[in-house]
């Protein structure tokens, strides 16, 4: 038996790349445990021009977020990367500054399975680079689980120069198992625009041998989009605390798709989707807001997110 | 049998020897600094990094190992381009149990996307430690006329999810903004153990300081002093500032980053200590007002895999 713990926190906001998260989680290891496997999840991102102009808003040429994790001991260490670039100059702003609004950041998740060393651990993994829209190759799962697939990550670039863009999709899936195996795919891509990219997609596959936490899809309730405030979308999770186990100690979103649709094909200054504050954690329930958001400031080119826009995500709860 | 811990300094494209008391079972390299600098102050490049190979008929098996290095970087200053390479090795048999130490070259990183390598490592019961470092990283940017804005390299270990054993594999993520696409890849060591009585230190150091600084006493030694250590570098990043000139980035000269040896003190201030000081530096230059002037960069973060062995 293994019991799986969730931690979540965003980058520091000092550098776009090689900002140092770092997930503690002596706290939850016992005696004779250690972490068994790991996944990391992309729970969220912004990504802010600062350009080199009178400008706010850019072309887009490559976009992107990766997050490469280290297991040192009872620490899980994850290099968080985010990269904007229109190949002229322009690029992700962090820190941020007064003038050109929020840091480039991820918020970023580790998903831990713990337990005394044994080697049928449940698939608690990331697949990385997988190119947009092809199957991963077979992952080997138990039996009678439930397999969850999440976004951990994306490289998304023009695929001849740079232009305007229409909006951002995000997808990630896990395929219905055959025997006891199953891909994951997932896809990325810039609207309106041609592109090439790649996904990192996480998968957590379990059954009755994990303990200790729940996944539920969240609910969202998405107001009408704001402007340069963005689409603020609210949710509202309800658990049920098993046996053994009395509130709801930790909790993260994980992205599963993501549709941010533009009012028209233009330069943009940021894109966004990420959570509000931290989660609500209140004893059985988690609750939060999450802002998707795409806006172009410049005068005369105002441009924002419409309310097509929306994301699907689940809320991933570790109980104490 | 026992962990062996060594750094050399390796200048242009020279080589160094490691040479050891026993026979190597095993060893992985990694970059504990590096310096590349060009010929002339300023230059426009489309290529950088640096590459580094074991040479044939040494390492394993033998009690030597000669790393030979490639300077990957246009209009390079061979004479001013170094790299300090730390080599981690286990003195033995082969296969030692519950340690592998590797180099996985190669990791394609184009336009950041997440590169794994193309042999995960089978550890046969989950590893307690799954960890890399840089061991080298070449990109291109697609167009010869691109200016320098900002670099960086990251790898990582993770758990296959294809293997229906534990296994890991090395992760590398990469970025070079400047005025055109940049593909590349990057080389890493991997460091794994499922165990932490190997007599190998390893410990985590995030973005440290300006000046010296202290690593606290790791685990793996059992309380003894530190006899060896070595900095790898797991990731880095420097850019210019966006707005330092209100037009064109500067030109590139020179990127320094990792940890001097010879300013790493064993056993300071206390038994189990190491005392460090960890370097960065990207410049460039351009013309301004007709004038060349020098420019640094704004952004600079690295962060290190610290691995030490017991003294004695």
């Amino acid at each position: 038996m293994a019991h799986l713990s969730v931690r979540t926190q965003a980058m520091p906001d000092a550098n776009p790349f090689a900002s140092p998260v770092v997930f503690d989680f002596t706290a939850d290891i016992d005696s004779g445990e250690q972490i068994l496997a790991y996944a990391v999840a992309m729970s969220g991102f912004v990504l802010n021009y600062q350009t080199n102009s009178a400008w706010w808003a850019e072309d887009a040429g490559a976009v992107g977020v990766s997050l490469t994790p280290n297991l040192i001991g009872t620490v899980v260490a994850v290099g968080g990367n985010v990269m904007l670039t229109d190949y002229d100059g322009d690029s992700a702003i962090d820190p941020p500054d007064s003038d050109s609004g929020p840091g480039s950041v991820a918020q970023v998740s580790v998903l831990a399975v713990i337990g005394t060393p044994y080697t049928s651990a449940p698939v608690c993994a990331t697949a990385f680079g997988l190119t947009s829209g092809q199957d991963s190759s077979v992952v080997p799962i138990g039996d009678n689980t439930t397999s969850l697939a999440f976004l951990s990550g994306f490289s998304v670039a023009a695929s001849d120069g740079t232009g305007e863009i229409g909006g951002l999709t995000l997808a990630s899936s896990v395929a219905s198992p055959v025997g006891n195996q199953v891909t994951v795919n997932g896809s990325v891509g810039l609207t309106n625009f041609s592109t090439t990219g790649t996904v990192d997609v996480g998968l957590l596959s379990y059954g009755t041998n994990l303990v200790g936490f729940d996944v539920q899809t969240a609910s969202v309730t998405w107001l009408v989009p704001e402007g340069q405030q963005g689409m603020t979308g609210m949710f509202f999770v309800d658990f049920t605390i098993p046996s053994g186990y009395s509130s709801v100690a930790q909790a993260a979103l994980l992205l599963q798709d993501v549709s941010i649709v533009y009012d028209d094909t233009a330069e943009f200054q940021l894109i966004q989707v990420m959570q509000a504050g931290d989660l609500s954690i209140n004893a059985c329930t988690v609750s939060g807001s999450v802002v998707l958001n795409l806006f172009n400031p410049d005068l005369g080119a105002h441009h924002y997110i419409c309310g097509d826009s929306s994301a699907t995500l689940s809320v991933i709860a570790q109980f104490a | 049998m026992s962990i062996a811990i060594q750094t050399s300094m390796i200048t242009g494209n020279g080589s160094a020897t490691f040479t050891f008391p026993s026979t190597i079972g095993a060893y992985a390299y990694a970059l504990q600094q590096f310096n590349l600098q060009t010929l002339q102050l300023g230059t426009v490049i489309q290529r950088i990094g640096l590459a580094l190979r074991p040479r044939d008929g040494t390492g394993v098996g033998t009690t030597s190992l000669i790393i030979d290095q490639q300077m990957l970087l246009d209009q390079v200053d061979l004479d001013g381009s170094w790299a300090q390479v730390a080599v981690v090795a286990w003195l033995g048999s082969t296969n030692p149990p519950g340690l592998f130490l590797q180099n996985q070259n190669g990791i394609t990183v184009d336009q950041m996307s997440s590169g794994t390598s193309s042999s995960p490592v089978s550890t046969g019961s989950p590893p307690m430690y799954a960890t890399a470092a840089i061991a080298g990283f070449s990109y291109q940017f697609a167009d010869d006329k691109s200016d320098f804005l900002g670099i960086g390299a990251g790898v990582g270990a993770t758990p296959d999810p294809y293997a229906s054993t534990p296994s890991v594999s090395v992760v590398g993520s990469g970025i070079w903004t400047g005025d055109s696409a940049f593909t590349g890849v990057v080389d890493a060591a991997l460091i794994a153990t499922t165990g932490d009585d190997l007599g190998l230190g390893l410990g985590y150091l995030p973005n440290p300081a300006w000046g010296m600084n202290v690593v606290d006493r790791l685990p793996g030694l059992g309380g003894a002093p530190v006899g060896a250590a070595a900095f790898l570098i797991q990731s880095f990043f420097c850019q210019f500032c966006i707005n330092a000139i209100g037009h064109d980035t500067p030109d590139f000269s020179q990127l320094t980053t990792g940890v001097p040896s010879d300013v790493v003190q064993l056993n300071v201030p206390s038994d189990g200590n190491v005392s460090f000081r960890s370097v960065q530096q990207l410049c460039g230059c351009a013309i301004v007002d007709e004038g060349p002037v020098i420019f640094s960069a704004e952004n600079l973060v690295a962060n290190y895999l610290v691995a030490e062995t017991a003294s004695g």
